[in-house]
């Protein structure tokens, strides 16, 4: 049950953050919800494949690299698109209080998930 | 049920909660700007979290197990940035394509209409890698 919370605080925020930029974008809302539901159901496949191709060669060396490869990547998404996107559609404080509730929110999950 | 069966059975259920969050952002009228910039701010906000607080410790400790954990640090920050620059050149391979579509100079990154859209793909493309805690130590998507 903890862990179907967790899963749930985790991927909802995801989920909005890919559908909120592409239906405002497209005003599709259909758009945006397949966006979502095709990003969330290429978890399972990714998995599937991930083992697939990579079980093999998979020792924590290759895990380490790309986790930091992937701590990285969203860490340049995070500065280079959606803080500047966030600015420029609302003011500034909003954007700021919105990334301090993001990790307010992830932080507590964290916590949980410990627990 | 066996392991891996219940490990599908999890990252499907993660997939659909993804599904609904995308439901959530769309319900209602367009959320407009405010609301826009909130998610988009709260997204970067746990990323940059999640990042920091638990995936480069999670890397740095498996890089560090085959050396007694002495270059566990320098191994993922050279993963770290490798990352950053494999993503930079996916966003301008994407800046380009979109120009193309476009057929038109971008300035500055693209207009905010094309920063969404780029966003969202960008996200759509990478984002499974990045909800760590729910991973066993044998899988990150």
């Amino acid at each position: 049950m903890a862990i179907a919370v967790a899963i749930a605080i985790h991927n909802i925020p995801e989920g909005i953050a890919i559908a909120a930029p592409i239906h405002e974008a497209t005003g599709s809302r259909l758009r945006a919800i397949g966006a979502s539901l095709l990003a969330g159901l290429a978890e399972p496949i990714g998995a599937l494949a991930g083992y697939a191709v990579l079980g093999p060669v998979l020792g924590d060396a290759v895990f380490g690299f790309v986790f930091a490869g992937v701590a990285g990547v969203m860490v340049f998404i995070s500065i280079h698109e959606l803080l500047p996107a966030a600015r420029e559609h609302g003011r500034p404080l909003l954007a700021t209080n919105g990334a301090v509730a993001g990790m307010f929110v992830m932080a507590a999950s964290l916590v949980l998930l410990q627990a | 049920m066996s392991a891996v069966a219940v490990a599908l059975l999890i990252t499907l259920l993660a997939g659909l909660a993804t599904g609904l969050g995308g439901l959530i952002a769309v319900s209602g009228r367009r959320g407009g700007p405010a609301f826009l910039a909130i998610a988009l701010a709260f997204s970067a906000g746990a990323m940059l979290y999640v990042s920091f607080a638990e995936i480069m410790p999670k890397a740095i400790d498996a890089l560090g197990s085959g050396s007694g954990g002495s270059h566990g640090l320098a191994m993922a920050s050279a993963g770290f940035f490798a990352g950053i620059v494999a993503v930079a050149l996916l966003d301008r391979l994407l800046v380009r394509l979109q120009d193309r579509g476009r057929a038109r100079a971008v300035r500055d990154g693209g207009s905010a209409r094309h920063r969404l859209l780029r966003m969202g793909i960008l996200i759509g493309l990478v984002g499974h890698c990045t909800t760590s805690p729910r991973a066993s130590r044998r899988s990150w998507c």
